[in-house]
């Protein structure tokens, strides 16, 4: 569950249900990775709960929602990517290894 | 629901006899409602309970 | 690694071949030396490390008009895995992923440890336990054994329904959702009629444990009720259901003394109980680089290489010394030398000449996996949970 809540011009605190800090940093990394982002950062209001608090301020060309939403999208690219290149990896491993 | 006579409870006095194990010999005594507690086998006077039949459930953590 | 707007490429003046592996980053990125040092390693000092923050936002450096901004083609791009070492007799991988944030690779941690679901014995049932272990040690004990058992085979338990409150489902465990494993142990001795001497143990291993394919023989104190035997699949006529090692000691008995009980293994992650948890564990570390600032050479480059004398066999010493100068040996320097490195660094004579860094990108992965599932698949499956938290999340953020 996602909501969010407009403080200022292009700033938005989004509050993710059931995530934890897997998420929470691994977002803010790609966010802060975008020119269009001129703050981001997430906190966890209380260890007990999975809750992450993620405030998004950009420079107007995109909306916050649209960030988050891009880096969303982009994390999931990367780990596409990512898993992709262990598995020609792995298995160019394998094939010299039996050699 | 349980209650007395079902096969599965034994509620009712068990004026069969229970078996008691010795704390010495470890023989199985049947002990009787009325019986003297000794162990027929050494003479021993302290006898064990031996465990429940019924099945127990435990979560493994 | 980010880009400069408008970069040459070579630095002037030196031959490519002469160049280390930073000079190379520098070269491409433009920043100048000092910069590019501070944004790609973490400096190892004697007393403490510096620079160890990463710089990860896109308007870093903007003042020197760097870009270090990240696109998903620019991350493909700079990502790189190199596997180092598979053992498939200890169920461990280790391999380099390069390219990445410490949060990426933070999360891959974190899931391996605490997300990826497997199948551990969570219900036990004793029909009788005459042993000296009581019965909840027996069953912690039993929850801690590694199943070797495909999860993706199984479902898991669905979460209590809001109309039951807090009760599962009564008649929903069946052939999809447990495995049913039974032990029984007897220590045959002198019967319980007469004394028993001396000590004679019988020993309850996990190769004890045997799989029942057509599901829990007492159904109804268990409530488990399998429609179709577990074994006309076919994946498990390939592996059948087992404990990953055959020779954890459950329990010892002595003459006479019986376990007899079935053990219900569901599907779950670390997050809940640490026996489901499918790495023992996984952990990384940043690669280490030992580097020269100044020209080391002649009688100083010998004293450098004494000073790595003593090593412990296998262990090569980080420097080399090649037509009288001393350089550092191709490749990060092994474990067991960065100590010495660090304290070297520190000496007076040596701290202008002799630094350990860290590559704040590269980190060396190790999954030890319980040998549940193989360390490469794991790897996959951590990947893939964290590909479907985002697009969950880009999915939920679109439609709202």
């Amino acid at each position: 569950m996602v909501t969010s809540a407009e403080e200022a011009d292009n700033t938005v605190t989004f509050l993710l249900q059931d995530e934890d800090h897997t998420m929470g940093a691994s977002l803010v990394d790609v966010l802060n990775r975008s020119s269009n982002v001129v703050f981001a950062g997430y906190t966890i209001p209380h260890p007990s709960e999975r809750k992450v608090q993620l405030c998004v301020q950009t420079n107007g060309e995109v909306s916050p929602k649209d960030a988050v939403l891009a880096a969303a999208e982009t994390l999931a690219k990367m780990c596409d990517s990512t898993k992709k290149l262990f598995r020609s990896r792995f298995e160019e491993f394998g094939n010299t290894m039996q050699e | 629901m349980n209650g007395p006579g079902t096969a599965t409870n034994q509620v009712t006095a068990p004026g069969e006899g229970v078996f008691y194990v010795c704390g010495e010999c470890g023989w199985e005594n049947k002990i009787k409602p009325g019986d003297t507690i000794q162990c027929r086998e050494c003479g021993y006077r302290i006898l064990y309970k031996k465990r429940t039949r019924r099945v127990v459930q435990y979560e493994a953590r | 690694m980010g880009k400069r707007k408008g970069s040459k490429g070579e630095k002037d003046g030196a031959p490519p071949s002469a160049m280390s592996q930073l000079d190379r980053d520098f070269a491409v990125s433009g920043l100048p030396d000092y910069l590019e040092a501070q944004r790609t390693r973490v400096f190892c000092g004697s007393e403490s490390n510096t620079s160890a923050k990463y710089f990860g936002s896109a308007h870093t450096y903007s003042t020197k008009g760097f870009d270090n901004s990240q696109t998903w083609k620019e991350f493909e791009r700079g990502l790189d895995i190199r596997i180092r070492r598979v053992d498939e007799a200890d169920n461990t991988m280790e391999f380099d992923l390069v390219g990445v944030s410490p949060s990426f690779a933070n999360a891959l941690r974190r899931i391996l440890i605490s997300e990826v679901p497997t199948m551990a014995i969570e219900h036990v049932f004793f029909l009788n336990n005459t042993s000296t272990i009581p019965d909840e040690i027996l069953a912690h004990r039993l929850g801690l054994i590694p199943i070797a058992a495909d999860p993706t085979l199984f479902k898991s338990r669905s979460p209590p329904s809001q109309e039951s409150g807090n009760e599962h489902q009564e008649d929903d465990r069946d052939q999809r959702n447990t495995i049913v494993l039974r032990l029984q142990a007897r220590c045959s001795g002198r019967n319980p009629g007469g004394k028993h001497e001396g000590n004679e143990y019988g020993k309850v291993k996990s190769k004890d444990l045997k799989w029942l394919p057509g599901g829990s023989e007492i159904p109804e104190e268990t409530g488990v009720r399998f429609t179709v035997s577990q074994d006309t699949l076919e994946e498990f006529e390939r592996a059948p259901v087992r404990p990953v090692h055959d020779d954890i000691l459950i329990a010892k008995l002595s003459s006479g003394q019986e376990i007899e009980l079935e053990a219900h293994c569901t599907k779950g992650t670390g997050a809940e109980h640490a026996k489901w948890s499918p790495v023992a564990t996984a952990w990384y570390r940043l690669c280490p680089e030992v580097v020269l600032l100044r020209e080391v050479k002649g009688e100083k480059a010998e004293e450098l290489l004494a000073k790595f004398e003593g090593l412990p066999k296998g262990v090569e010493c980080p420097f080399e010394v090649v037509g009288g100068v001393a350089r550092p040996r191709e490749g990060p320097p092994d474990l067991m030398c960065l100590e010495r490195i660090r304290a070297l660094s520190g000496e007076e004579e040596w701290k202008d000449y002799v630094q350990l860094r860290k590559i704040k990108d590269h980190f060396i992965f190790t999954v030890e996996s319980s040998g549940v599932l193989p360390p490469q698949d794991l790897l996959c499956t951590a990947i893939d949970i964290l590909a479907s938290k985002a697009g969950g999340l880009a999915a939920k953020l679109a439609e709202a």
